[in-house]
């Protein structure tokens, strides 16, 4: 970060929403610190399970039958990463800077920008790290999933507290070419993916404290702006638009492979 | 051509320097690309999708976006106009391109200005973008590399 900064740090305590606007609301804060409100700190919890994908990403990386069949929702959020199951057992965080107060590469400011979230863990007696790969990790099980990008000129990486995870759906989402790749995919998730069962108010309490420390920032509770309402209107219908659930076009992986966490990734057998 | 703290500065073109990105005005045309600091700091890429030619964009607005590890982030046109041709097969054929060679084969986006005119921030030449793109590095305090495998 950019020397310690000056001024409030918006909070916004979400509670639990709708799986869309898990992603949409944080979105629009992106858009909205992208145009002058401060630097933000938000929390959330989906009321429902649902399926998240990447920006980039191939829908047909997922079981779309299945998917359908579980009567999980699936957005395509803006920042980067593979498809993801979300559920109410994962608490989502969110910290929203201005571009401008981030310095050195984008790898060392997701280090950054995570750095006080593994002090939150720890705050909550869980003892994380950060890992080799940028993963908030408790031994060799990654504890947090997150994504970093730019939303207009405002930095955003998310992050959440897995209370309880959902190992089966999480596998059962992904298209696998066979049932050998399925079950290799749940293992190593059971092995690699792991739930930390802290209570979230405590970790929300400890993030705010954590992050206004280290941003140098002052925080206040807040709310969103007119112009960030009426953007997540927009993001709204952006996000249940099936053009952008479909997403770029382009040929298919030259081989299939599904990433469990950083450094663990399942291919296909040939 | 400057070089500082290893990031290579070409004085051949226009930089939108917050921007970490170069302009290359061709006839009534624009190409567009990342800088050495901006390959640096999003390091190896992995995705980019782009805009295709024929797409209007405002001023503002990214003409592409690329994808490195769980980063993304947009490649903003500081013109309004349209897309003319993007770099598509540079990219496939080497997603690193722009990693390796920010400023030549690696470029993002032609693009035509429309109307023609002002973009809508300044665009830095010469000494003068050479000495701001300088005081932004130091502020960044990155130094750049390049991808070389």
């Amino acid at each position: 970060m950019r020397g310690l900064m000056t001024g409030p740090m918006r909070v916004i305590d979400f509670g639990e929403v709708s799986p869309l606007r898990s992603q949409t609301l944080w979105h629009a804060i992106g858009y909205g610190v992208s145009d002058g409100s401060p630097p933000t700190l938000s929390f959330m919890r989906p009321s429902h399970p649902y399926v998240s994908i990447g920006l980039h990403r191939r829908l047909d990386e997922l079981d779309l039958q299945w998917c359908k069949s579980a009567g999980l929702p699936i957005y395509r959020r803006m920042v980067g990463g593979g498809p993801v199951y979300l559920d109410g057992g994962q608490y989502f965080f969110q910290i929203t800077v201005p571009d401008s107060m981030t310095r050195g590469t984008r790898s060392q400011t997701i280090r950054t920008l995570l750095g006080p979230a593994v002090d939150a863990f720890r705050s909550v007696g869980v003892h994380a790290h950060l890992d080799e790969h940028s993963e908030i990790s408790l031994g060799e099980a990654k504890i947090c999933g997150h994504a970093a990008g730019l939303i207009g000129s405002a930095v955003v990486v998310v992050g959440n507290l897995i209370t309880s995870f959902d190992h089966e759906a999480a596998a059962r989402i992904i298209a696998t070419p066979s049932g050998r790749e399925a079950d290799d995919y749940l293992r190593l998730m059971k092995r690699y993916v792991m739930a930390t069962p802290a209570d979230p108010g405590h970790f929300r309490r400890a993030a705010v404290e954590r992050y206004a420390a280290a941003l140098g920032l002052k925080p206040e509770p807040g709310v969103m702006t007119e112009q960030e309402l009426a953007q997540l209107d927009d993001l709204d219908a952006q996000f249940q638009d099936p053009k952008w659930l479909a997403g770029p076009p382009g040929p298919p992986a030259a081989e299939w492979e599904v990433k469990v966490r950083a450094g663990v990734v399942v291919v296909a057998a040939r | 051509m400057s070089v500082w703290r290893g990031c290579d500065i070409p004085t051949d073109r226009s930089y939108d320097v917050d921007g970490d990105l170069w302009v290359l005005f061709e006839n009534d045309l624009v190409r567009l690309g990342l800088t050495d600091v901006a390959q640096t700091r999003m390091g190896r890429m992995v995705t980019i999708r782009f805009k295709q030619p024929g797409r209007r964009v405002k001023a503002g607005g990214s003409v592409a976006t690329v994808e490195s590890a769980k980063w993304v982030g947009p490649v903003h046109t500081p013109f309004a106009g349209e897309v003319v041709a993007a770099n598509e097969t540079g990219f496939a054929e080497d997603i690193l391109i722009a990693n390796r060679d920010p400023y030549q084969a690696g470029w993002i986006s032609l693009f035509r200005p429309d109307p023609p005119g002002q973009p809508d921030r300044p665009l830095l030449q010469g000494d003068e973008a050479v000495a701001a793109y300088q005081a932004r590095i130091d502020a960044l305090e990155v130094s750049c590399f390049r991808c070389e495998d």
